[in-house]
């Protein structure tokens, strides 16, 4: 009887309607037809706990947002590749604050549970090697068995017939059995360590002397049998340094792995020439990487500099400085390449690539590396940063599950991830996925930093503060914590607060963080309206920034310094001062990234129109702005923008207020919210404009210091807007809120010494 | 098969077999949508019996504009509507006008049938990257107009993909895989 669909239209939409995909009408209209129709209706009970999971369950959820790791087939390649990101439209991580971050590729560990699946069999000739011990030195002070391991572990990897555990990923699982840190295993811990690792083979060893001459020994376990398979005893001559040692052992254990025919004749180049030839050097990279996994950026800095101080040739050390000290840095690991291994190379072309602004190569890089490296997480993990960079957070979320598929331990995956989630609106995801890492890591500074920046962007500002007090608790001079904490409390207009923190970085070591302390300071006294001082302490940040020209942030940090001063110019009606600020900005900060024309460029198109250059205006648009419309949201804000307020200048209201509208649907910011509302104040909509400035005023952007004068002067124009719809209480009630926030502020601002005359005139009215 | 609005004009008249078959398809389908609102079964079940009742009182009497179906899915979301507010009345919640119905305690979930499907999910995600990816944004929070924009595929062509993949998925649980 109930064979068929009575109308097949709607009875395709079944399997939508289950899944919570219809619109409201749509599901009506399917639940109309289930009265109609007894087969659907059968279809949708035998389904009905089903269909619940999917709706419903957290695991399937997640399940399903793991599915379709973007390739080549299923990839959303229909924007194209933007070049930069100009506008910080979503959080973005700590790890984020230097470019490293985009291809952070040395991780560390976090806790997840392992489960064994129907895919944890031993993959053949995946080898673990475990730390060495040294015999020869218990303390083994110069961390001499962890640089044979790691030593062993690069020359290994040049094998495309081996498969290598990471030391990472040792690290991880030792953590994981409640041994972390240990340097020396039992063959029992080992072998269970090797199997959660899915490898054949463990291979143990020790190093048995040192002086006069090098030797080791190890051991090759398969790991299901439980049964040591080769040893190997390896002396060196009494030249030879550890990296020729680890070259004879190499050879030896390949010999022992039974590899594939193919194996004998691949090219076994020395480790030194893939690594270092500095034992010294060697050991501060490793004592680099381990601050990276932490995310601590100075001290890795710190240990990378002096991996080249001692082997100016070594291309690894060089890739990271990089991202770390100066992006120029990557012509250096590009020169020395060759010191690179074959993984390795694929990452240090892609950074080049990524430097040079060429996005496309930079993935093509990693493509390749997925290519010839399958069971890279790190190769998963960059292309996520890659996408998460250009904004695609689903795109990236897929690579960054590849990444963790590889290995679950993968914390830094997890973080991206958690902000992803947040970026595509799943907060409860999103602190779901970081309160997993915290549990894990409760040691670092990182994970409580990011769980503040959760909070901080769904406006839950005393939850963000006190993650961002763990995190500083945990490690005091943990920067991006201390910023984020200052400029939180600056926008709360929680002044000596704030200043308490902004002193933290104003003393600093580091000059990146005295040059961010001096803009904060500066940015203090700018939201109390004493733009004078403020006006000074600008001119001193860019004093010392001038010094520091070297530094890769350093222009970009100078072009905020004259935003902050354009701002406050504007505040003061001193429009072609602000201009000039504006113009400097731009052009300083075209300097740090010269192939990104959005940033300021819209503004400084604004700024010209404001002053009547008009030609200049229009100029600026068609030069820098028009070509990025429609590529990205970034080059669309700002031609949007760009367009709104030239529109206005030239009175042109309708369609400025289309631009405008535009631009809010793009990115709806203090920014693109005060044009809209000076727009709709010229047509007479005082209505629309007081919704808008009330929405300002509950509006925080606290990520961008230098627009609190904006904030605090949506109240003055709310007052006004008041007084043209005859609200004179409320209009008395705001003028006070402004005057109360620039109470200290100085005397000379055209707009407090107007309100302050409106409020007598008004008050005395009332 | 009769339609339902054939099965109301002889009930109507007085037939009592196609009262009987009439009542019997609101049943089921009264069940079906409000189990799917209301997880708390008993409660489901009282709002199914409260819908029934209201339509066996008044549908000789309606202005039935429509469709018998439409007034009486009316009658029916008109109750799970005030079983929403009543409830959130008493746990003190405010509800928007949302017909997704926000439930307030969630039912445990068949272990078996979530690991199964989990499964199930994961294998047709690899032989059908096209569902993968809709499931894949779906879960991300894209409405189906987006997913239909980004995958450049209609609205038809969206149902259809979602059809097949259904099949499939009820396919692998009950026999456990896929079929590619």
């Amino acid at each position: 009887m109930n064979n068929e669909c009575t109308n097949r239209n709607i009875g395709d939409k079944l399997f939508a309607y289950e899944m919570g995909m219809l619109s409201e009408e749509e599901s009506r209209e399917f639940e109309e037809h289930l009265i109609d129709c007894p087969h659907c209706c059968k279809l949708v009970e035998e389904f009905m706990e089903t269909s619940r999971l999917l709706r419903t369950d957290d695991d399937v959820k997640a399940a399903g947002r793991r599915l379709s790791l973007p390739d080549s087939s299923t990839a959303d390649t229909s924007a194209p590749i933007r070049k930069k990101r100009s506008r910080i439209t979503a959080i973005i991580p700590a790890a984020a604050v230097v470019i490293a971050a985009v291809l952070l590729l040395v991780l560390r560990p976090w806790h997840v549970q392992i489960s064994p699946t129907s895919d944890a069999v031993a993959v053949e000739n995946r080898v673990m090697i475990a730390y060495f011990d040294n015999i020869a030195d218990p303390e083994d002070e110069e961390r001499l068995g962890e640089i044979a391991a790691n030593l062993l572990i690069t020359d290994l990897s040049g094998s495309q017939f081996v498969s290598v555990v990471s030391s990472q990923r040792l690290y991880d699982l030792l953590k994981l059995l409640g041994q972390e840190g240990e340097k020396v295993l039992n063959v029992t811990t080992a072998s269970e360590v090797a199997s959660r690792a899915r490898a054949h083979w463990l291979l143990v060893g020790s190093i048995l002397q040192v002086e006069p001459s090098i030797i080791v020994t190890t051991q090759l376990i398969d790991v299901e049998k439980g049964h040591i398979e080769a040893s190997q005893r390896i002396e060196g001559e009494p030249e030879d340094d550890i990296f020729a040692v680890i070259d004879k052992l190499t050879v030896g254990i390949k010999r022992d792995l039974t590899l594939p025919a193919g194996a004998s004749s691949e090219t076994d180049r020395p480790v030194s020439e893939v690594t270092t030839s500095s034992q010294e050097a060697y050991k501060h990279y490793l004592e680099g990487q381990e601050y990276m996994n932490k995310f601590y950026w100075p001290e890795a800095e710190n240990s990378f500099q002096k991996a080249v101080e001692l082997d100016t040739t070594f291309a690894m050390a060089y890739y990271y400085l990089a991202g770390l000290m100066d992006k120029k840095l990557i012509h250096r690991a590009v020169k020395y390449i060759d010191r690179a291994s074959v993984s390795e190379q694929y990452l240090i072309r892609s950074r080049e690539a990524l430097v040079s602004g060429d996005a496309p190569t930079a993935i093509a890089e990693l493509e390749s590396m997925v290519k010839h490296f399958p069971e890279d997480k790190y190769a998963y993990y960059s292309l996520g940063a890659l996408e998460f960079a250009e904004e695609r957070w689903e795109l990236a979320v897929g690579y960054f599950n590849k990444a963790i598929d590889i290995d679950p331990l993968l914390k830094a995956a997890v973080n991206m991830i958690a902000y992803s989630y947040n970026n595509l609106g799943d907060f409860n995801s999103a602190i779901a996925t970081i309160d997993k890492y915290i549990s894990m890591v409760e040691d670092e500074a990182n994970p409580y930093d990011s769980r503040g920046d959760l909070f901080a962007s769904n406006e839950m500002y005393e939850q963000a503060m006190d993650s961002y007090r763990e995190a500083l608790r945990i490690k005091p001079d943990f920067r991006a914590s201390r910023e984020k904490l200052g400029e939180l409390l600056l926008y709360l207009h929680r002044y000596v607060e704030a200043d308490s923190q902004i002193a933290f970085l104003r003393e600093a070591d580091t000059p990146y963080d005295r040059s961010t302390g001096c803009l904060l300071t500066a940015t203090l006294s700018m939201s109390q309206g004493k733009f004078k001082e403020s006006l000074t302490l600008l001119d001193e940040c860019i004093e010392r920034d001038s010094v520091e020209r070297k530094r890769p942030w350093v222009y970009s940090s100078m072009a905020d310094v004259h935003l902050c001063r354009a701002l406050i110019f504007r505040a003061l009606h001193k429009q072609d001062e602000a201009l000039a600020s504006m113009e400097t900005a731009m052009r300083l900060y075209r300097l740090s990234y010269p192939g990104d024309k959005t940033p300021f460029a819209y503004l400084v198109a604004e700024y010209r129109a404001e002053v009547g250059n008009i030609d200049d205006a229009e100029r600026i648009i068609e030069s820098d702005l028009a070509e990025s419309y429609d590529v990205s949201e970034s080059g669309s804000f700002g031609y949007a923008y760009a367009r709104a307020a030239v529109e206005l200048a030239k009175n042109n209201l309708d369609s400025a207020l289309v631009y405008a509208r535009q631009c809010i649907k793009i990115e709806k910011s203090i920014l693109s919210m005060s044009l809209l509302v000076r727009i709709n104040v010229e047509l007479g909509r005082f209505e629309e404009a007081e919704s808008i400035l009330t929405e300002i005023t509950t509006k925080r952007e606290f990520w961008r210091p230098c627009y609190t004068t904006m904030h605090t002067l949506a109240y003055f124009s709310l007052a006004k807007v008041y007084e043209e719809l005859n609200e004179p209480v409320k209009a008395v009630e705001y003028y006070r809120k402004f005057i109360g926030l620039w109470e200290d502020g100085d005397a000379n601002i055209p707009d407090l010494i107007y309100a302050r005359s409106r409020l007598e005139a008004l008050g005395s009215g009332i | 098969m009769i339609d339902t609005n054939s099965l109301y004009k002889s009930a109507i008249k007085g037939e009592k077999k196609a009262e009987e078959e009439l009542f019997r398809r609101f049943t089921v389908s009264f069940r079906v949508i409000a189990q799917r609102k209301i997880w708390e079964s008993a409660d489901s079940e009282e709002v199914v019996q409260n819908a029934l009742l209201t339509v066996a009182q008044k549908y000789k009497e309606a202005q039935i504009d429509r469709s018998i179906s439409a007034w009486a899915y009316k009658v029916l979301d008109n109750k799970i509507l005030d079983y929403i507010k009543s409830r959130a009345v008493r746990k003190g919640r405010v509800t928007g006008e949302s017909t997704e119905y926000n439930q307030a305690t969630t039912p445990q979930s068949d272990p078996v049938l979530k690991t199964r499907l989990l499964e199930c999910l994961r294998e047709i995600g690899r032989a059908n990257p096209r569902f993968a990816r809709i499931i894949n944004l779906h879960y991300q929070g894209f409405t189906t107009e987006e997913i239909c924009e980004r995958l450049s595929v209609s609205r038809n062509n969206f149902y259809v993909i979602l059809s097949r993949a259904r099949s499939t998925l009820v396919d692998c649980l009950n026999r456990g895989e896929v079929n590619e």
